[in-house]
């Protein structure tokens, strides 16, 4: 196993991103995160907040600037060190192959990234379907056949078949219904008691954010707002961007404002 | 009793099989409720509840084979009987629906300004001129400054945001009496939602409409509306006063609902409700809740309570007497 670095995790030095038509979507970005730490980015859209979760999981590629693990570069990393970053995406059956039974999922990236026999795989498969409160039964259906939140637990479950020391979560409740997402946010926080695992969680939720994360960031237009604990962020924000967001959500007694500025276009 | 502009009573939708000799699907079992000139309903629920099955009943637009009994009346004339030029004209110019995506509602070939007169030119309410005029003016209205370049422009070339200013105006502009609102902000940043909210209910509110108003949030909802009614796999469980259901939830399922909301001033754990929301269909002879519900009885298992009369609402539950109204959320 990896040794336990002093260093984070997790650094992000000058990261830019542009898309072919000028569009800056994420510009000069730096920040760290930990060993076993919850980051929280939050954002609006267009924010560039899941453009920077995409570079990280190396689904993207930045325009200047590094991302490191345990202070060594990502970019171009092998099998090994792709395995410590993974990701789950918002809508979980976008990220799940319609044709293939959850289980065998599970069993493919068992297979394509350890040695284990066969019965050792499927008792993997198992431990790993029970830790995000799955069975067996679960195993031999089809995503189509599951819940919303049922599949969302398997594309969380196969993301800790690699043994991820970074999980990448991407609006990965925001798709669910109020009753299932309570479910799912509340598996994610015992996970982290559980494993020695770190999270950067994306999100515009900032109800979300204040339950799952240690720190946040607050990104607006590709640029970095605010950071600190989530708590100070959330409870005494310095930027008045941080504040017109937490002024949006709807709370007891909250009125819904027109916005003071122009119209944007 | 008040006239009601929209008063629903005991809808029950059943959809066409899917397989040829499959069996009816029932979408809505038991849903009634009336909205009053110039009162904003609230109708919340999460998926399969048939929130939205019950405006598209409204509308008149359930789909092919579908069968809808009890009575949807506007103004008191039976919309589920109205037929050709009536239903036209009733679609036209006494209710509107606003889309939760206005990208998927609007023709992306077309300009704004098509899209925003078709309606009122093809029910000859205006000629395309004054259409045009009057479509420029409401837009000037919810905060879009400069309506001129916007009505010659393409949804492409419009934010999420300003699209949906785009289909308030479209909806506002026959002059409907009532307007559906079908999770209008759901695909909205919470900044824009506010702003969309805020120019919503000021033109409900200066027009006197009638609003039933279509959502996920309990918390937006509340904020929004003058009366809340939760459904739950196609039964209002709960409806009363936003203000008392929202503070004093009295069904299990209003309660627990707003218990699983993760909370936005403190870190607590959110009580999640076991199990995943069931569709109509799926929902035996019992209390349509009473799979999921802590206080569940044989009764509830066997027998579906009728709503009745508890404090200044109404509630589906055997037990809606004895058990104490819950924790809610005062404002």
């Amino acid at each position: 196993m990896t040794a336990p670095s002093l260093g984070p995790l997790l650094s992000v030095r000058g990261l830019r991103k542009v898309f072919a038509d000028d569009v800056v979507a994420v510009d000069n970005l730096t920040f760290d995160l930990s060993q076993g730490e919850s980051l929280a980015i939050v954002g609006e859209s267009g924010s560039g907040k899941t453009t920077t979760a995409r570079i990280i999981a190396g689904l993207d590629s930045a325009t200047a600037g590094d991302v490191l693990l345990d202070g060594r570069p990502m970019a171009g990393t092998g099998r090994r060190r792709r395995r410590d970053v993974q990701m789950v995406f918002q809508d979980p059956f976008g990220s799940l192959d319609p044709r293939q039974k959850v289980g065998a999922a599970i069993a493919e990236l068992l297979a394509v990234h350890f040695r284990l026999s066969k019965a050792e795989r499927r008792s993997r498969v198992a431990g790993l379907l029970d830790e995000v409160g799955l069975d067996e039964r679960h195993a031999s259906e089809y995503p189509r056949n599951l819940s919303g939140g049922q599949r969302q637990r398997v594309a969380i479950a196969r993301a800790l078949a690699l043994e991820p020391r970074l999980l990448i979560l991407d609006e990965a409740v925001a798709a669910l219904d109020v009753s299932v997402q309570a479910q799912v946010l509340n598996l994610l926080i015992d996970l982290r008691d559980r494993r020695d695992i770190s999270y950067l969680f994306v999100s515009h939720d900032l109800a979300v954010v204040r339950q799952i994360s240690d720190r946040c960031l607050v990104m607006c237009a590709g640029a970095l707002v605010e950071q600190g604990e989530t708590r100070d962020v959330l409870d005494n924000p310095r930027e008045s961007y941080t504040r017109q967001l937490l002024d949006a959500v709807p709370r007891p007694g909250w009125i819904p404002r027109r916005r003071q500025a122009g119209t944007p276009s | 009793m008040k006239p009601q502009l929209l008063d629903i009573r005991r809808l029950r939708v059943e959809l066409a099989p899917r397989e040829r000799r499959g069996e009816r699907r029932t979408v809505i079992h038991d849903v009634s409720l009336s909205v009053a000139p110039g009162e904003s309903v609230g109708l919340v629920g999460e998926s399969g509840s048939g929130k939205s099955m019950t405006a598209k009943a409204v509308m008149g637009l359930l789909p092919r084979g579908a069968v809808a009994t009890g009575e949807i009346l506007y103004r008191n004339r039976a919309v589920l009987e109205m037929k050709g030029a009536e239903l036209a004209g009733f679609r036209a110019r006494g209710v509107s629906m606003i889309y939760q995506d206005p990208r998927a509602h609007i023709n992306p070939l077309r300009t704004v300004g098509d899209f925003l007169v078709e309606g009122v030119v093809a029910s000859g309410a205006m000629r395309r001129p004054e259409a045009l005029e009057a479509a420029c003016a409401l837009l000037r209205d919810v905060g879009v400054t400069d309506p001129r370049r916007r009505v010659a422009q393409y949804p492409h070339q419009l934010s999420g945001g300003l699209l949906q200013r785009v289909m308030i105006v479209m909806a506002l502009l026959p002059s409907p009496e009532l307007i559906l609102a079908d999770e209008p902000t759901t695909a909205l940043d919470v900044t824009v939602q506010s702003d969309v909210m805020a120019i919503l209910s000021e033109q409900i509110r200066e027009r006197s409409l009638g609003m039933l108003f279509i959502t996920h949030d309990l918390d937006l909802a509340a904020a929004v509306t003058d009366s809340l009614a939760v459904m739950y796999a196609g039964v209002i469980v709960e409806h009363g006063p936003a203000a008392d259901v929202y503070a004093a939830p009295r069904h299990p399922y209003t309660a627990a609902l707003l218990a699983s909301r993760p909370s936005p001033t403190s870190v607590e754990r959110p009580v999640s409700i076991p199990g995943r929301p069931i569709s109509a269909f799926e929902a035996g002879e019992g209390c349509v809740f009473a799979a999921r519900c802590s206080h569940a009885t044989g009764l509830c298992r066997t027998e579906r309570p009728d709503p009745r009369p508890v404090a200044t609402g109404t509630v589906a539950c055997h037990y809606a007497e004895e058990l104490e109204p819950a924790e809610g959320v005062r404002s």
